[in-house]
């Protein structure tokens, strides 16, 4: 598995009920390469995320990762096997502290490797998973929330924290639906930059929608279009970003309306 | 159990500091050991049943108030226990005492696994709760036509038990003995369950129960996490049962019905759901009330249903939760002072 692409789509079709929503879509994910996948509301870019990610059945095609076929394994093993992802709006344990949020993620990868650290009998975590979980929250500026109840904390926050509950199972790629919704401007930076420096530190890979131009050049290696369910156009950012069939699905639309 | 665990319990509880609450625990146990030589064999037999009731109604919180699903039909594992061990002992299988407890607990749990295979493959929970009332009714429909079973009339004259340790017996046919017996019984459920509830396997539980979406996406099999939730509360729940079928020395079909099914729900409801502790709070409270109004008929009744509604809406967290709040807010005017 070594050589050939991470994650790979091929020919993939959804559908709800006789509507097809997904149309024979294929792209391949090469390690360490951060793909955008961009397109108008409606496209599809979160649809193809789910079937990518496992959280719905896809109708035809086939979603390879790491090499092997996972298109009828259920989103759990996909995640166990190494895809790690956020959702559009995030999604944390919201009666649980930020430690103990990672607490269970981190928990729950030692399961899937079929580790436990520290004796079976004892009921809290041990000692080496809270410290590597501080270290998690501090990573992502979260130390000062460390005790504070995931429902009370910031939207902003809410996000780094869900970041956090990912980056906890070490995936080998990065599922980021539009990791940059809803936040400040000064916030959307952060967010890309610390994305930037987990690539560059841990050499992960990343899938992600995403509506902000600037996040996404400042990410992304490649970019593929998505509109009414196919993909219209692909190549790296400054190909697609030139391209005249791109402008025109975004015609009146300003590509970079959160600039600044 | 260090600062980071109390963190986890929910709702935190009114007495929050680990020894204080240990010490509290302590003294209640040798309370309740003491209580045969104290009390007379009637109040007695309320203490040993609130035990059990406290027991039942944990099992029950397991799956709703830390797992997040709902079971309309916990008598029906009562029953299990309680009807195996019932049969067992009156007829005499050729198995030690605490053979049949484990059998009790296993038939509950696997009784639990068929269930929870068939309704939690569509992952929704009103399946779950609509099929634990089946289970009841048909389990009471079954237990009416067979005479085996004492039909409508239910199974009399269960014999106590005489416990087997290899070198000595443990007789426990008096009541006072096989109260100390139950007493020893419930705590080290209970041990137990705290156990799961604060363990990796909780956590696992309190993450499907907060957003089964996010935990499948942490990598947790969320129906294997259901299913076994249902299996843990289902055999404890068979369990309960089966210790109360010699300490009753009768087993009938009001064990059987949607009310007993009630019982555990109004138990934790009214002592508090989110709290470990709420159930035992709320099975003690709930015996209290019926103890000290048993001679007005119905009134019982009105009382636990009005409290029921007082604390739906005063205090949803119930009792426990209520009290928390208060020591809460106490601690805070005594800070601002």
């Amino acid at each position: 598995m070594s050589n050939g692409p991470l994650l790979q789509a091929k020919d993939l079709r959804v559908s709800y009920g006789n509507f097809e929503v997904i149309k024979g879509v294929s792209l391949a994910v090469q390690p360490g390469e951060a793909l955008a996948i961009i397109g108008p509301n409606g496209a599809g870019k979160t649809t193809m995320f789910k079937a990518l990610t496992g959280e719905i059945d896809c109708r035809a095609g086939q979603v390879m990762f790491c090499g092997a076929d996972v298109t009828a394994k259920p989103a759990h093993l996909r995640t166990a096997a190494g895809m790690g992802r956020t959702f559009q709006v995030s999604r944390v344990f919201l009666d649980l502290t930020a430690i103990d949020n990672v607490i269970v993620a981190l928990e729950s990868r030692d399961r899937n490797r079929g580790q436990r650290k520290g004796p079976w009998w004892r009921a809290a975590p041990a000692a080496a998973l809270i410290s590597e979980a501080d270290r998690l929250l501090a990573h992502l500026h979260l130390g000062h929330l460390r005790d504070e109840v995931a429902a009370t904390i910031s939207h902003g926050d809410k996000k780094r924290l869900e970041l956090a509950l990912t980056l906890a199972l070490e995936p080998k790629i990065l599922m980021l639906d539009e990791p940059t919704a809803g936040m400040a401007p000064a916030d959307r930076m952060q967010i890309s930059e610390m994305i930037r420096s987990i690539r560059r530190d841990h050499g992960v890979s990343v899938v992600m929608t995403e509506h902000d131009m600037d996040v996404i050049f400042s990410i992304a290696d490649s970019v593929v279009v998505m509109n009414y369910g196919e993909i219209i156009a692909a190549g790296t950012v400054d190909e697609v970003r030139n391209s005249q069939i791109v402008r025109d699905v975004y015609l009146g639309k300003d590509m970079y309306h959160a600039a600044g | 159990m260090d600062q980071h665990s109390s963190t986890l319990m929910q709702g935190r509880p009114a007495f929050s500091s680990p020894m204080l609450k240990a010490a509290v625990l302590a003294l209640l146990f040798i309370l309740l050991l003491s209580a045969p030589a104290m009390l007379n064999a009637g109040l007695l037999f309320w203490v040993g049943m609130t035990m059990i009731q406290a027991v039942f109604a944990l099992s029950w919180n397991l799956l709703f108030g830390f797992t997040g699903l709902a079971s309309f039909g916990h008598a029906g594992f009562y029953a299990i226990g309680a009807y195996f061990t019932g049969a067992a002992l009156r007829y005499d299988f050729p198995l030690p005492f605490l053979g049949i407890l484990a059998l009790a607990g296993i038939f509950g749990a696997l009784v639990a696994l068929a269930i929870g295979v068939v309704a939690l493959k569509r992952l929704t929970g009103i399946f779950l709760a609509v099929l634990t009332v089946a289970l009841t009714e048909a389990m009471a429909k079954i237990i009416g036509f067979s005479p085996a079973l004492g039909e409508q009339d239910g199974l009399g004259n269960i014999p106590r038990p005489i416990v087997g340790f290899g070198v000595f017996n443990l007789d426990l046919t008096h009541s006072n003995d096989y109260y100390r017996f139950l007493l020893v019984a419930v705590a080290l459920m209970v041990a137990a369950l705290w156990w799961v509830v604060h363990s990796r396997i909780g956590r696992s539980f309190r993450a499907v129960r907060e957003d089964a979406e996010r935990a499948r996406f942490i990598g947790i099999n969320v129906t294997r996490v259901r299913v076994l939730s249902f299996m843990i509360s289902g055999g404890t729940a068979a369990l309960a049962g089966a210790l109360s079928a010699p300490w009753t020395r009768i087993v009938t079909l009001d064990q059987v019905n949607w009310l007993a099914s009630t019982q555990p729900i109004l138990n934790s409801l009214l002592g508090g759901f989110t709290s470990f502790w709420g159930p035992v709070v709320g099975a003690a409270v709930y015996t209290a009330i019926n103890y000290w109004t048993r001679t007005f008929a119905g009134l019982s009744e009105m009382l636990v249903g009005g409290i029921l509604v007082l604390v739906i809406l005063i205090a949803p967290t119930g009792i426990v939760g209520l009290l928390g709040k208060l020591t809460r807010r106490i601690r805070k005017n005594g800070d601002r002072t």
